[in-house]
């Protein structure tokens, strides 16, 4: 795991949710998660018992995953084509980013890409000494040394 | 996709490889290229890929979410790069919804085909919308057509299957390459003595030639029965190595010629023309001078220019004007056919009356032989500006002028001096095409100036010694006494051929010049 401070991240720096960072953070990533549902799946994600665990088919492949009941809620959220928009913060929105492609690393760029946000602005949101919502550089990622 | 054509960036050929292609030399009986070679070889590559494909796919499943599957059921997996799995569980699945799930567990192969330890679920008979429900988005790997060809693979930068035949040909002396066409050199016609009688009299006939090998052929009435590619192949085979005959064709294409009939001019350089490399110092030469000497593009100049689209332009100096050549300097050698014979036969057509004149290409001696009737057509000046268009056919290019109607112009003209000197004036000349004010210059009794030049270089007169007389000659109507390296140049190479590098340094480094800048030289004052 790279550490932030050790580099300095670019535009092709690539970053993803850090979820190790949530064991030590004061948030709580399950009631963070929860701000990102709709309405709708808020209210269906009440009648269920949290500890059940579900089928989830994965819309490209086809493959079947195991995920608990806000895991599946997430994933149904974000589905919605408004998932991520102008109306959410940036941090917010590149979280959702990582949320709907199964976390898997994306640099400044490609986070414009799917966020509508400029790419410099996310890299020096980011990619500074502060680290929101565990969304960190990647470490296997090409980074400047600092 | 499949990518089935990732096997050309990796292709190596191999001792079977040469076997299939001598093999379809053999059957077809006839010289095949080098590029048909390796389409070939790409064909049975391909063959065996599709046969490697068919039999790892026989008695699979594409699969589609929205289909049923059973326990022993073998699937191939589109988004999973063509992997092949097979069904070893059924189990009904939970969803959030209402819907009913249906989960089956696959063992997926590994590269050798044994089953893989960990096991991966996919949904089945899967009532809702799914992207790999579409059968013709998500065809079985049978349906696939490459979406590539042949010739995207010859062409491909990444691959190199051409040169790799060529370099295995070479290696193979049971086969014979001639004008890029390969055979098996036991099963080559038999070519006699009295073949190559009749085709020097077919040449002979034909003012030398250039000639290609069918009509020669045709001439002498074959030489078997053989298919015409064969037949032109082995009598190109002993015509090579016979002395009588010369290949002059442009890369490609095969043309004789009878040696002994070649123009003198193709075979040795005049004297006007020959140049033995001075020996000087490049660091003497400013950037202004380095300047001018790539304006000039003097073909003995180490001048580079990349290749033109388009049409390129050169200024005729007084040794080319005067025998009919034009040099093949950086700019106009991308324009002339290249070969590995050392004359090359090409057609200069005239862009004004489309007149076709046979010209011969010499790389060996930097120059394209032949335009001396255009020149004089024309009334062309030393200096005059030339224009050449390369066409659609390597060996025929179009040359063009900024002619008008021949008018009588007063020009600066050298003749010899009682003091065997060159003696510089004006005198009135009819010239026919715009020209470059700094380089015309008209010569009075050539046969006097050319025996100039040859008593300069009997005596041993130095460069430096040549330029001083030239200098103080050139000079001396001007005002300031100074004169422009480029007439310079000009009138240096009527005595003896000189790029303009030598000359820069000898005027740099004598303390008997003065440079006075924008390239005007006048004498020391001392």
């Amino acid at each position: 795991m790279a550490l932030n401070y050790l580099i300095k991240p670019s535009l092709e720096t690539k970053f993803f949710i850090d979820y190790d960072w949530w064991e030590t953070s004061r948030d709580d990533l399950q009631i963070y998660l929860l701000t990102h549902l709709s309405e709708e799946h808020q209210k269906a994600l009440a009648n269920r018992d949290l500890q059940d665990v579900y089928d989830y088919v994965h819309p490209e492949t086809g493959e079947v995953f195991a995920l608990d009941a806000l895991g599946m809620a997430i994933r149904e959220s974000s589905r919605s084509e408004d998932f991520i928009s102008d109306h959410i913060g940036l941090i917010d929105s590149v979280f959702r980013a990582f949320l709907v492609n199964g976390n898997q690393p994306l640099n400044a760029q490609e986070l414009a890409a799917v966020t509508g946000r400029n790419a410099a602005t996310i890299l020096k949101t980011i990619g500074g000494v502060h680290v929101y919502r565990g969304i960190r550089p990647h470490s296997a990622s090409n980074s400047v040394e600092a | 996709m499949l990518p089935a054509q990732h096997w050309a960036y990796s292709f190596s050929i191999c001792a079977d490889d040469i076997e299939s292609i001598t093999n379809l030399l053999l059957e077809k009986e006839t010289p095949l290229s080098s590029v048909e070679l390796a389409t070939a070889i790409i064909k049975a590559r391909e063959d065996q890929t599709r046969q490697k494909l068919t039999e790892k796919y026989l008695g699979t499943k594409i699969y589609r979410p929205s289909e049923r599957y059973e326990i022993g059921d073998r699937l191939i997996f589109s988004r999973l790069n063509y992997a092949t799995a097979k069904v070893v569980q059924l189990r009904n699945g939970k969803s959030t919804g209402h819907c009913p799930l249906t989960v089956a567990a696959v063992e997926f192969e590994d590269s050798i085909g044994q089953p893989e330890s960990r096991l991966r679920e996919f949904v089945i008979a899967y009532e809702q919308d799914h992207a790999l429900n579409d059968a013709e988005a998500n065809p079985h790997p049978s349906q696939l057509r490459g979406e590539y060809s042949v010739a995207d693979i010859l062409n491909d930068q990444g691959t190199t299957i051409v040169e790799q035949v060529d370099d295995a040909l070479e290696r193979n002396a049971d086969l014979v390459r001639l004008a890029g066409t390969w055979f098996v050199r036991e099963l080559m016609l038999e070519v006699d003595i009295g073949h190559l009688h009749l085709a020097e009299a077919v040449l002979d006939m034909n003012e030398g030639g250039p000639l290609r090998p069918e009509e020669i052929l045709e001439q002498i009435g074959g030489v078997g029965d053989a298919p015409l590619p064969l037949q032109v192949f082995s009598l190109n085979y002993h015509m090579n190595l016979d002395e009588r005959f010369d290949e002059v064709g442009p890369a490609g294409r095969v043309l004789w010629h009878l040696t002994g009939k070649l123009p003198r001019l193709v075979r040795e350089v005049p004297a006007i023309l020959e140049y033995k490399p001075i020996p000087f110092d490049r660091s003497l030469l400013t950037r202004e001078m380095k300047q001018l000497e790539y304006d000039l593009d003097d073909e003995h100049s180490p001048v580079k220019s990349p290749p033109s689209e388009e049409e390129v332009s050169l200024t005729l100096i007084y040794p080319h004007r005067r025998v009919g050549t034009l040099p093949i300097n950086s700019e106009t050698k991308h324009v002339f056919p290249a070969a590995k014979t050392p004359r090359i036969a090409i057609t200069m057509i005239d862009a004004l009356d489309k007149t076709e004149y046979p010209c011969w290409v010499v790389h060996e001696f930097k120059y394209v032989v032949g335009l001396a009737p255009i020149f004089q057509k024309h009334h062309l000046p030393v200096g005059a500006y030339v224009y050449l268009t390369p066409t659609a056919d390597r060996s025929r290019i179009e040359i063009e002028f900024d002619t008008y109607r021949p008018r009588t112009e007063w020009i600066p003209v050298v003749e010899r001096s009682e003091r065997d000197l060159l003696r510089c004036k004006t005198a009135k000349r009819a010239i026919g095409a715009d020209y470059d004010e700094m380089i015309i210059v008209g010569v009075t009794n050539l046969p006097e100036v050319d025996q100039l030049g040859k008593e300069l270089h009997a005596k041993g007169v130095s460069l430096a010694q040549a330029l001083v007389r030239l200098v103080r000659e050139l000079s001396k109507e001007n005002p300031q006494g100074t004169v422009h390296a480029k007439i310079l140049y000009s009138t240096l190479n009527i005595l003896r051929r000189c790029p303009p590098g030598p000359m820069f340094a000898a005027l740099a480094n004598s303390p008997d010049f003065e440079d006075v800048g924008d390239n005007y030289w006048k004498l020391s004052a001392q």
